[in-house]
């Protein structure tokens, strides 16, 4: 059970139990204090002068005060306990279900997720066996057909991996594993994925790669941040034609800037567009398809390389997504 | 050099064992874990691609049972399982890498040939480790040949072609010899792929592909390198 339930579990039941119980014990107190008090009046001297059968009905009537006072306190201070222990065992079973069927649905999505990784590995492996026979066979048309396949089945792949990212965040299960790579290489590997389908829409991509030494990254948490990025450029900045992939290194960190001559990000929502589900919100993606979850999980990537991702706000042009990753472990060679 | 394919997924299985087969590997494949385990001691394969999530027994425990008894043959873990923790305990029983689908043939065979190489396995098994074509330096235990600066990615076929043609260099090697050396008993004589595997070889190697250097053609007899 995640805290909320539990601090709600703790409020609605053990406060209010808390309280009855003082509330219960404050009158028993009071209605014992009062009866003592008066059995320490009927032992007076003074009291002893009056008459012996008025005393006897004054001790019998202290003793069924003491029984009948104290009896309702007990059976009410009870019945509100168990009152209040049916009401938070209810509330308990009802938000226990609540979260085990959103446990099953995330779990559900999870196992779906991994269903769909092997029918895509077959696609991915006989699209690309295929598209050797069609380059034997110098068939362009088919190579051209199958460089579609191929860069579809990576954008599914990009999705997937996003939903499963997005439910390992939620369970603060996410991590990179960073090893020793070069940037350049893995930017030029993501790229050629998208090569195909942003050609595909007229785009032009214009490269400058300047990260060529080792350093330590998850190639595969970078691809992904690269397939969201440039997933973004071919859906809502198509019409500018353009995009510039850009990397730097310097001796702190390296920089990968993609950029793009689309409508841009207004001010107010540049923030906004790496909350998961924005987009859902946002009329500027009216018309166009996605998850919403992309620049969500991009941005946690680059966090959890100890950089970040940001949209730059003196680029006027269209968008500039800004990724940094520091090298503050980095693994220098000399290539 | 043979390899062990342990995959429950018959399409997946069937891909890889093309995909490596072109390359020049033997491939055996087992459908589950307790097959693979049969596989591994009847037939000692020199390299394994295990899938995690297999019938009868997973691919965890496999690797177990190859690593009681062998600690050097190379295991790469093929599966759909991501989660950091799938990966370390590949990797803590002994696999000696993790690639998680969907993946494609370029990046298996990537992954194949660097463990291939970390091993010092193709050393082994491909004989006189350098040799040079015309202005190109074949390095055999390194599946690549160099042309200045640049690189080209070779396969263990391509090298036994490579081999052959520069150990006869001069001669005529026949249609016939290069499918006996090279594919051995699964070629099949009406296949193009002999035809079809040397015109994408000189793709790559030849500076000019329709102006061979290194693998000429000598019509109605077969190939030559003159030297």
């Amino acid at each position: 059970m995640s805290q909320r339930p539990s601090l709600l579990l703790v409020l609605l039941v053990v406060m209010p139990l808390s309280l009855l119980l003082w509330m219960g014990n404050f009158l028993a107190h009071d209605a014992a204090r009062r009866t003592d008090e008066t059995r320490r009046l009927v032992q007076d001297p003074r009291f002893a002068e009056l008459d012996p059968q008025l005393i006897a009905e004054v001790r019998r009537n202290t003793s069924e005060f003491a029984r009948s006072a104290l009896l309702p306190v007990y059976l009410a201070v009870a019945s509100g306990s168990v009152l209040v222990m049916a009401l938070g065992w209810l509330y308990f079973r009802e938000s226990n279900r609540a979260m085990r069927e959103a446990q099953q649905r995330v779990t559900f999505v999870n196992q779906v997720s991994h269903e769909l990784k092997t029918p895509l590995t077959n696609i991915q492996l006989y699209a690309e066996m295929a598209a050797d026979r069609a380059e034997k066979a110098d068939d362009p048309t088919a190579l051209r057909y199958l460089g579609v396949v191929a860069a579809e089945t990576s954008r599914l792949s990009r999705l997937i991996n996003n939903v499963l990212n997005l439910a390992r965040k939620q369970r603060d299960k996410l991590t990179v594993q960073p090893r020793a790579a070069v940037l350049d290489e893995v930017v030029e590997k993501a790229t050629d994925h998208w090569r195909p389908l942003l050609e595909s829409r007229q785009i032009a991509i214009e490269m400058s790669l300047e990260a060529p030494h080792r350093m330590k990254l998850d190639a595969d948490a970078v691809t992904q941040i690269m397939g969201n990025l440039l997933s973004n450029v071919e859906k809502y900045a198509a019409q500018g034609k353009w995009v510039r992939i850009a990397t730097t290194m310097s001796a702190e960190c390296a920089r990968l800037t993609v950029e793009d001559r689309g409508p841009g990000i207004a001010p107010t929502k540049r923030e906004a567009v790496f909350e998961a589900f924005e987009r859902l919100r946002s009329d500027l993606t009216e018309g166009v398809s996605g998850t919403g979850i992309g620049l969500t999980i991009s941005r946690e990537l680059a966090r959890l390389h100890g950089g970040s991702l940001e949209v730059d706000v003196n680029y006027r042009e269209g968008s500039r997504f800004v990724l940094t990753i520091p090298r503050s472990n980095h693994e220098d060679s000399n290539r | 050099m043979k390899i062990l394919i342990a995959e429950d997924d018959a399409n997946t299985r069937e891909a890889l064992r093309e995909v490596l087969d072109a390359e020049g590997f033997t491939v055996v494949a087992a459908t589950n874990g307790v097959e693979a385990v049969d596989l591994f001691r009847t037939q000692q394969p020199d390299f394994i691609c295990l899938d995690v999530m297999m019938p009868g027994m997973n691919g965890y425990e496999v690797c177990k049972h190859i690593r009681k008894v062998d600690e050097k043959v190379p295991i790469l873990f093929l599966t759909a399982k991501a989660e950091e923790i799938d990966t370390v305990l590949g990797l803590e029983l002994g696999a000696d890498d993790y690639m998680t689908k969907p993946f494609g043939v370029k990046e298996v065979l990537a992954r194949i040939r660097a463990i291939l190489r970390r091993s010092g396995l193709l050393k082994n098994n491909v004989s006189n480790q350098t040799f040079v074509m015309d202005d190109l330096n074949i390095v055999a235990s390194e599946l690549r040949a160099y042309r200045g600066k640049q690189e080209v990615q070779l396969t263990l076929r391509d090298i036994k072609i490579l081999r052959l043609l520069h150990d006869r260099r001069g001669k005529v090697v026949t249609r016939d010899a290069i499918a006996d050396e090279v594919w051995g008993a699964d070629y099949f004589p009406e296949s193009r792929a002999l035809d079809q595997h040397i015109s994408q070889l000189r793709r790559r190697i030849e500076t000019d592909p329709s102006s061979p250097r290194i693998i000429r053609t000598v019509h109605g007899a077969g190939y030559r390198y003159e030297g």
